[in-house]
Formats: C-alpha cells, structure tokens, sequence
C-alpha cells in the first residue's frame, strides 16, 4: 500500500525546478509549475543484523544492527527523489547518516541527470551487501559496517555532486551502453575514524607523507579541486557487463596535489532462464596521489585487485573471492603493506529480499576474521 | 497533470503502439534485473508502486525512459494478476 502524499512533498517540485533552473533545464513534458503533477511515494529498504569477529583477538568480535529506510518520491514521469538513511548502532549511540539523496531528472529519453549526494560510479562493488554477495568487503573496498575500518585500499565511493548518464546509442543489438560523467566535491585530508561510514584510503605505514583521504564530505572549497569522473560501461543480453571509470580530483585547498583512479570491472552472469547459471566479477583498481615533502611535490601509484565466484543452488550460494593488495612504496619509505586475503562465504537466500549471509576471510598475511549478517529487504 | 505513462500499460500496454510494451518490458525484466539482485515478487509492490521503482532503478540498469516504462507496464501487469 502506497503511503498517503504528505502536504510537504508538495514542494518537491518547486524545489527541484529551482535547483535546475540555473542549469537552464527544462522539464520533459510539462513543466513543474504547471497543474499538479501526479506525487507517487514508495517507502522501501532493509535492516541488517550481523557479527563480525577478527579470530586471533577475542575481545574484537561485536553485534550490530542497522536499518536503512529509502524514501522514493516520484513527481510527474520525469523526476524523482530518493533518500536513503542508516541508523545504525555506533558505541553506545544510536548514528544516523545519509547514505544517499538523488534529485533524477529525466532530462531526455535516453539522459538522465542526478544532484545530490550519491554512490560514484566508479566502482561495481556495491554498498548493498545483498548486490555484492557478501558480508565483507573485498581488500580493494572499505566495509560500510564498519569492520576493519582503514585498511582496504579506499571507500566503497560516496560523494557530493552531479552526474548525467547518458545511455549510448551504439552496439544496441543485444548490448546496452552508457557513459557517466560525474563532478563531485572531491576526498579531503582526513583521520581515520573506526565508525565513519567516509572513511579513509588507505591504511599506511604510520608517519608515511602520504595523506590518509575522506571522501563524500560536503565543505567549502575555492573550485581548484573538485572531482571529475567518467565511467563507460557496456551490457551484453547474455550477461557480460565491462566497465571503464577514471577520476581525477586535488584534494589540498590550493588545488596542487592531485589524486586519481582508474577502475577496470568485469562480470559475467550467464543467464538460465532468469536466474544466472553463476556469478564471476572482478576488478583493478590503480590509484595515483601527489604528496609534498619539505616544499618539493612528489608521487606514488597504488591499487589491488579482487575476483569473486559465486553459484546459486536452489536457495544456497557458495562464494569464493581472491582479493590483493600489492606493497607500495614512496621515496621516503615503504606506504603499504602486502595484504592478500581468500574470503569463504555462503548466502542462504530465505526469501529473494532475505539472505543470511556468512563469510571467513583467511588473510595470508594477517589475522583471519568471519562475518555473519542477516539482511531484510522490505 | 502530469501522468503516469507506465500506468497506462496495466493489463494492455500493447494495445496502444505509443504506450509501453509490456513484452518488451517482460524481455528486459527477464534480461537485466537478476544480473544484480534476486527478483521480488511483482505482488510485493502495488502496481502504481512499480513506475516509482523503476524510476529508482533506471539509472543503475542503464535503461533508456521509455524501457523504464516498458518494464514497469509489465510489472504492473503482473502485480494486478
């Protein structure tokens, strides 16, 4: 059942001709300010019960639980909020974040615009575990539920800004192709904060040069480093997706260090019927940072890697996934450790919106962990 | 007013050629949504809920508007089933 229009989201259209306005963005096919355009509500999202345990410390295992509610409001055919919320258990408080709020703007049959706050598309892997398969993260993402905070090789990408998708019409034979381009706040120097759902990239030998980088913040900056980002992708019918992202952003306030990435993703889902036969992803991530020493401006590449294979049988899915992060070193000394991890998990899909999901992570060169969560989608 | 092109298509888009297909809808359900994420029952949400999730999920699929609606007309032919 539909939840009742409230009189406030009678000024969603308002709001919205007025944040496209200064884009000289028409609406579609009807104006916003013309006679009621038709406000449709669907509240929708998940709650998460999980625990995680790193295994060679037993005092660092916890329970935790999250619910996410996301609020979509389309008005008219052509433009739609959607907000989604964490409360998520954080020490002895209750912490309440925005994980997403999109403005969509239909601007064209095949262009789409977005302003908010919202999930770069750089990366394949998702914040939703349920997307993902798994409940961790492979070495390349940070967790959003906060386990081993700082040491994957960044965030799962949340930023600040605007993005238009545009949906190519080239190789449409059985193919679907699209190309983003994204301006966004950009990451900014930052500490590592064991909770904080922006946290930082990556983990670094302590008194590297190297500044530690959070991303999705809102502040005020003079333009000089404002992330830009373009990913293509293409989607086959038969289940391959390929996809090529890259951003280049600065992240000091005079806008001199630069910082950037490149993301190679693949997937291969091969359908029987409509459900995969199985699931083989993977991506490459190279990022590359400025830093400064003693007034001179140097710079060091980093990334890693992850595969993932998973096969659904019946209600059960096995998953297995390689990820690694290679050792880094800047003029002054080592930057990263090796890290290598072989992750073991299995999803028991109780409804379609209801996995429990458990995972043990062996890390080669660390302490194993395991994770356990039950997700509820509703 | 503002409508709902996709409304349009509960239990007969095809009949209007200007109107969303609901087999095209059904090829493109059947070809993209499970790539991602399992299927939800099309009776989990109310038929005019679906043109709101569709335009949720338009973006991350890739889908052009008017294979948004295709999509959402045959979901709201199967939720009204």
């Amino acid at each position: 059942m539909k939840p009742p229009p409230k009189r406030w989201t009678r000024l969603l259209p308002v709001l919205v001709a007025a944040l496209l306005a200064p884009l000289g963005l028409q609406a579609q096919s009807a104006p916003a300010q013309s006679a009621s355009p038709v406000i449709q509500g669907v509240i929708t999202g998940y709650g998460a019960a999980s625990y995680s345990s790193v295994l060679a410390d037993r005092y660092e295992n916890n329970f935790t639980a999250s619910f996410s509610p996301v609020f979509l409001y389309r008005i008219g055919e052509d433009v739609l909020m959607e907000g989604e919320l964490e409360l998520a258990l954080h020490d002895d408080q209750t912490k309440l974040s925005l994980e997403h709020l999109m403005l969509h703007y239909q601007a064209f049959e095949r262009v789409q615009l977005r302003i908010g706050r919202f999930h770069l598309p750089f990366s394949l892997w998702s914040h939703t575990d349920w997307v993902n398969k798994m409940p961790s993260a492979p070495l390349l993402y940070e967790d959003t539920h906060g386990e081993a905070a700082g040491t994957a090789l960044m965030p799962i990408p949340f930023d600040v800004g605007a993005a238009v998708d545009w949906t190519l019409p080239v190789l449409e034979d059985g193919w679907r192709t699209s190309a983003v381009f994204w301006v966004s706040q950009g990451p900014k120097p930052g500490e590592i904060d064991e909770h904080d759902l922006s946290a930082p990239v990556p983990k670094r030998v302590e008194d590297s040069p190297v500044p530690t980088l959070v991303f999705g913040s809102n502040y005020s900056d003079n333009n000089s480093n404002k992330m830009v980002g373009l990913r293509l992708r293409t989607m086959s019918e038969g289940g391959l997706t390929l996809q090529a992202a890259g951003f280049h952003t600065a992240y000091d306030a005079a806008g001199d260090l630069g910082f950037s990435g490149v993301n190679l993703s693949a997937k291969w889902a091969p359908l029987s019927g409509v459900t995969p036969r199985f699931d083989l992803r993977g991506e490459v991530v190279v990022l590359h940072q400025q830093y400064s020493v003693e007034g001179n401006t140097e710079s060091v590449s980093y990334g890693g890697y992850y595969v993932q294979l998973s096969k659904l049988y019946d209600k059960v899915e096995p998953v297995l996934r390689w990820s690694q992060l290679p050792a880094a070193s800047t003029t002054e000394g080592p930057l990263m450790q090796k890290r290598r991890q072989l992750a073991l998990g299995v999803d028991y899909w109780m409804f379609p919106q209801a996995p429990i999901q458990a995972a043990y992570q062996v890390e080669l060169d660390g302490t194993d962990s395991f994770s356990l969560e039950w997700i509820v989608g509703f | 007013m503002v409508g709902c092109a996709a409304n349009t298509g509960t239990g007969g888009a095809n009949s209007d050629q200007a109107g969303p297909s609901t087999a095209q809808g059904g090829r493109i359900w059947s070809k993209t949504c499970m790539r991602c994420h399992s299927l939800r029952p099309a009776e989990q949400f109310e038929p005019d809920e679906w043109p709101v999730i569709l335009a949720h999920m338009r973006s991350r699929a890739d889908l052009t508007k008017s294979q948004a609606a295709d999509v959402a007309a045959f979901l709201q032919m199967m939720a009204s089933r």
